[in-house]
C-alpha cells in the first residue's frame, strides 16, 4: 500500500489531556493507578482515571466517552493544522472504536424497568444520539461519513485500519480515526468476574503479573491522502505504512495458543508496507498484564521479530483502555517515533522464562524509522498497525 | 470493482432460509404478532418463529451462544452453504453489522449486577455482552481466519459493512467476505420501541405514506451474504454500487427501486425524492417489520428477485399514485436499487445487478 500520512495526533488518558502532557508523563514515569472515584463500586480495584480531564472538562449527561473523543479529535486537528474551512472543503471520514459507548448499559434505567416495568427514556435518547463517530462529527460540526467499530479491545486499531482503507479506496481525503472509552461499572465487574483484573498495579510481561487494570481515554489520529496533504503544502512527519487484521477463529475470550491470528496480522502489515521484520525499530505491544495475553503475544512477537527487538507495553502507564487502547497506543507509537525515545515498559521487572521477549526496563533511544502497535481482543481479533517516520520527518 | 453475491442465508420473522423468504414475499403482508409488555401495553412485533433457531448441527460450538449470536451463526452458515464454495480460512473475512448489538445480553448482565452484586456476576454473560461476541461465534464455527469486524450503529451499519467487504476484496486481502447484519428484539428493547414509536392501529406499515410521524412495528432477524471477487457456481447478483451520501438519482433507472421506509426514521417525508426517480417502486418492510439495520433483509429480497427473475408485489401499496410493483410476476430484472435514509438527511444506496 502507499503510505498514508498521519498529520496529527491527539490523546486523553491518565497521562494527561494533551500530547505535551502525555509526553511529560512518559518522561517522568507517571505510572501509578489510583482508587476509583468516578462511580460507586464495591470492587476495590486500581484504575487509571483520566483525572485531569475530569477536573478541567466537567461533562454532563453521561457522554464521558464522547467528550474525551472530541477533545482528542480537536487536538489532533490542531496538530494537523486543519481548521473548519479545510474540513468543509474535504471529504472527511470519522471512524472510531469503542466498547462502552456502543452499549445501552445504564444501570439506573434498567433498575427502573426491572422494578416498575417502565423507565425514563432520557438514557435511551442519549444512547440513540450518542453513536460515537456520529457524535464526534456533530460535535466538530463537520459533515462526514461515520462508522463506529465495536471489535472489543482492538476497536481503536481496527478503526484506524478501516480509515486508512477509506483513503486508499478514494472515499475520503481526511479521516479522523482511533478509539475512546470511559471507565464504567459494567466492564469493571465483567473483567473481575473473568478473573482478569489485578488488585495490584498491572505488570505487563512480568513473571509476577496478575491481571489488568482498567483505564480510560481517547486516542485519535488524523490520516490524510497524499494528494490532499500535497495540495495544502503539508508534509506529515508520520505515516501509516501497513496494517493487518486476522482472527484466531478459536475462542470467545482466550487467544489461540500459537498466536495464529497475531502472527498473520503482523505478516500482513509487514507485507503491505513492503518491509521485513528487521526493519522494525520497536513494537508497542498490547501487553495487558494477563497471564494468557502476555504469554501468547510475547511468543508470537519473538517468532516474527526474534528475541532482541525492543518491546514495551504502555498499559502500565494508562491501564487497559479497551476500545481506546488501539487508538491511544497508535498515538504513543507515532509520538515515540517522532521524539526518538521510548519509555520503559512500566511494571516489568522480572523476566518470565516462558516469554521469549524482554520488555524495555529503561528509557531507550530509537534506532530506525518503523514501529508496530499491536492490539488483541475478545473474539480472537488481532490487529497490527505499522507506523513510520516519513522521509521528511526523519531526523 | 464488482463483488459477486455468491450465497445468502436468512433467519427472520419469515422463517429460516430463502424458501421461507420466497414464500413470505409471495404471500405479502401478514399481520404482526402482539406481545403484552410488563407495563400492560401491547406491542405488535415481527419476531422470529419459535423454532427458527433450533439447530443442533453445530453441537457444542454454539451451546452457550446467546440469541443474537445464534441468529448470526445460522444465517452466515447458510450463506456459505448456499454458495457451495470452500474458502481458504485465511482468505475469507467477516463483517457483522448491527443497530443495537448484544443489548439483550447487556441487560442480562445489568440484571446480574443488580441481583448478585458487582463481585458475583457471571463471566459468561459478560463475555457474551461484548458487541463482537456474535462475530466471534461465526468466525469460530466457520473457521474464518481473515479479518473479522463488527460495526454497531443505528444508521447505515450494514452499508459500512458492505463498503469494508468490498475494500477487502478489491485490495486482494480476501477472496471472500461474509457480510451480514443481525438484530434481536429483547424484552427491554420492546419497551423502548413501544415508548418511542407509534404502532399502526391496523398492523400495517405504510412505506409509501412518507409520513412525518410514521408508525413502526419492530422486527428481528439476520441475513448474511457471501461476497467474492469471482463468481461462484451459485452467483446470483453483483454488488455494483454502495454509496453513502445525499440522495443522488441512479444514472440509469433500475428495474426496481426498493425504498427502505420502515417507520424507524422520525420523519419519512424525505423518501418522496427517491420515490420520484421514475423507477418502479417496492418496499418490503411490511413483511419483515421495522429494523434500523434492516437493509440485509431487503437486500436478500432483492437478490432473490434477481436470481429468480421475478418481482414480488409490494406488500402494502397504499394509494400514493406512485409506479409501484403491484403484482408478483416473473419478469426480466437487470438491476435493483435500494435506498435508505438517515435522519440527518444523508442517504445510503446499494445497487445489485443480475448475474447470469
Amino acid at each position: 500500500m502507499a503510505a498514508i500520512g498521519i498529520s496529527g495526533l491527539g490523546a486523553v488518558s491518565s497521562l494527561g489531556n494533551t500530547i505535551p502532557e502525555t509526553l511529560e508523563s512518559f518522561r517522568v514515569g507517571r505510572t501509578r493507578p489510583g482508587r476509583l472515584t468516578l462511580f460507586e463500586s464495591p470492587l476495590d480495584l486500581p484504575v487509571f482515571e483520566a483525572a485531569r480531564f475530569h477536573a478541567e472538562h466537567p461533562y454532563s449527561d453521561g457522554h464521558r466517552t464522547r467528550e474525551m473523543a472530541l477533545h482528542a479529535a480537536r487536538e489532533a486537528l490542531a496538530d494537523a493544522a486543519l481548521d473548519r474551512t479545510a474540513l468543509d472543503a474535504a471529504r472527511v471520514g470519522i471512524c472510531l472504536g469503542t466498547t462502552v459507548a456502543s452499549q445501552l448499559n445504564d444501570l439506573a434505567f434498567y433498575r427502573s424497568y426491572k422494578t416498575t416495568g417502565t423507565a425514563p427514556l432520557a438514557p435511551v435518547r442519549r444512547y440513540l444520539k450518542g453513536n460515537l463517530a456520529e457524535a464526534v462529527a456533530a460535535g466538530l460540526g463537520v459533515r462526514a461519513i461515520t462508522a463506529t467499530v465495536t471489535n472489543a479491545c482492538s476497536s481503536g486499531a481496527d478503526a484506524i485500519a478501516i480509515g486508512a482503507q477509506w483513503i486508499e479506496a478514494g472515499l475520503c481525503d481526511i479521516v479522523l480515526a482511533g478509539g475512546a472509552d470511559e471507565l464504567n461499572r459494567v466492564p469493571l465487574s465483567g473483567f473481575h468476574a473473568l478473573g482478569l483484573s489485578s488488585p495490584l498495579p498491572c505488570r505487563p510481561f512480568d513473571r509476577r503479573r496478575s491481571g489488568l487494570n482498567l483505564g480510560e481515554g481517547a486516542g485519535v489520529l488524523i490520516m490524510e491522502s497524499p494528494a490532499h496533504a500535497a495540495a495544502r503544502g503539508h508534509a506529515p512527519r508520520l505515516a501509516l505504512c501497513g496494517h493487518g487484521t486476522a482472527c484466531d477463529a478459536h475462542h470467545l475470550t482466550a487467544p489461540h495458543p500459537e498466536g495464529r491470528g497475531l502472527s498473520a496480522a503482523l505478516e500482513r502489515a509487514l507485507d503491505l508496507a513492503g518491509l521485513r521484520p528487521g526493519d522494525i525499530a520497536f513494537v508497542n505491544a498490547h501487553g495487558t498484564g494477563t497471564q494468557d495475553n502476555d504469554l501468547i503475544e510475547g511468543r508470537a512477537l519473538a517468532a516474527v521479530f526474534g528475541h532482541s527487538l525492543p518491546v514495551l507495553s504502555t498499559k502500565g502507564f494508562t491501564g487497559h483502555t479497551l476500545g481506546a487502547a488501539g487508538g491511544l497506543e497508535a498515538v504513543f507509537t507515532g509520538l515515540a517515533l517522532r521524539e526518538r525515545w521510548l519509555p520503559p515498559s512500566a511494571g516489568f521487572e522480572e523476566q518470565d522464562e516462558r516469554i521469549p521477549i524482554t520488555p524495555l526496563s529503561e528509557r531507550t533511544e530509537i534506532c530506525g524509522r518503523f514501529a508496530i502497535s499491536t492490539s488483541l481482543a475478545f473474539g480472537g481479533n488481532n490487529t497490527a498497525l505499522l507506523i513510520g517516520l516519513t522521509e521528511g520527518g526523519a531526523p | 470493482m464488482t463483488a459477486f453475491l455468491n450465497g445468502m442465508g436468512i433467519v427472520a420473522s419469515t422463517g429460516r432460509g430463502t424458501a421461507a423468504l420466497r414464500s413470505a414475499l409471495q404471500q405479502g403482508w401478514r399481520p404482526p404478532n402482539t406481545i403484552a409488555l410488563p407495563d400492560g401495553r401491547d406491542l405488535p412485533v415481527y419476531p422470529l418463529p419459535p423454532d427458527a433457531l433450533d439447530d443442533k448441527s453445530f453441537g457444542r460450538k454454539i451451546r452457550r451462544a446467546d440469541r443474537l449470536a445464534r441468529m448470526a451463526v445460522l444465517a452466515a452458515a447458510d450463506a456459505l452453504r448456499d454458495a457451495r464454495i470452500q474458502p481458504d480460512p485465511r482468505r475469507i473475512g467477516l463483517v457483522v453489522a448491527s443497530a443495537f448489538g448484544s443489548h439483550a445480553t447487556t441487560f442480562e448482565f445489568l440484571d446480574e449486577i443488580l441481583t448478585y452484586g458487582d463481585a458475583e456476576v457471571s463471566p459468561t454473560v459478560f463475555s457474551h455482552s461484548v458487541q463482537n461476541a456474535a462475530a466471534a461465534y461465526v468466525a469460530s464455527v466457520l473457521d474464518i481466519q481473515g479479518p473479522v469486524m463488527t460495526l454497531t450503529q443505528v444508521h447505515f451499519a450494514f452499508h459500512h459493512a458492505l463498503v469494508l467487504a468490498r475494500q477487502w476484496l478489491d485490495s486482494g486481502q480476501c477472496d471472500h467476505v461474509l457480510v451480514g447484519g443481525a438484530d434481536e428484539l429483547g424484552g427491554v428493547m420492546r419497551f423502548i420501541w413501544r415508548s418511542l414509536l407509534r404502532a399502526p392501529a391496523d398492523g400495517r406499515l405504510r412505506p409509501f405514506a412518507f409520513a412525518k410521524e410514521p408508525a413502526a412495528i419492530p422486527g428481528e432477524g439476520s441475513a448474511f451474504f457471501l461476497l467474492s471477487a469471482k463468481p461462484g457456481p451459485c452467483a446470483c447478483a453483483r454488488v455494483e454500487l454502495i454509496r453513502i451520501a445525499s440522495w443522488v438519482p441512479p444514472a440509469t433507472p433500475p428495474g426496481l427501486h426498493i425504498l427502505e421506509a420502515d417507520g424507524t426514521l422520525g420523519d419519512e417525508s424525505g423518501y418522496a425524492a427517491p420515490a420520484a426517480s421514475g423507477a418502479r417502486l417496492a418496499a418490503y418492510a411490511p413483511v419483515f417489520g421495522s429494523m434500523p439495520c434492516g437493509t440485509p433483509l431487503q437486500l436478500a429480497a432483492a437478490a432473490l428477485m434477481l436470481q429468480e427473475q421475478v418481482c414480488f408485489a409490494t406488500p402494502v401499496p397504499g394509494d400514493s399514485g406512485l409506479p409501484l410493483c403491484l403484482a408478483t410476476a416473473p419478469q426480466p430484472l437487470a438491476s435493483i436499487h435500494l435506498t435508505r435514509l438517515h435522519c440527518n438527511g444523508s442517504a445510503a444506496h446499494i445497487q445489485l445487478t443480475h448475474h447470469n
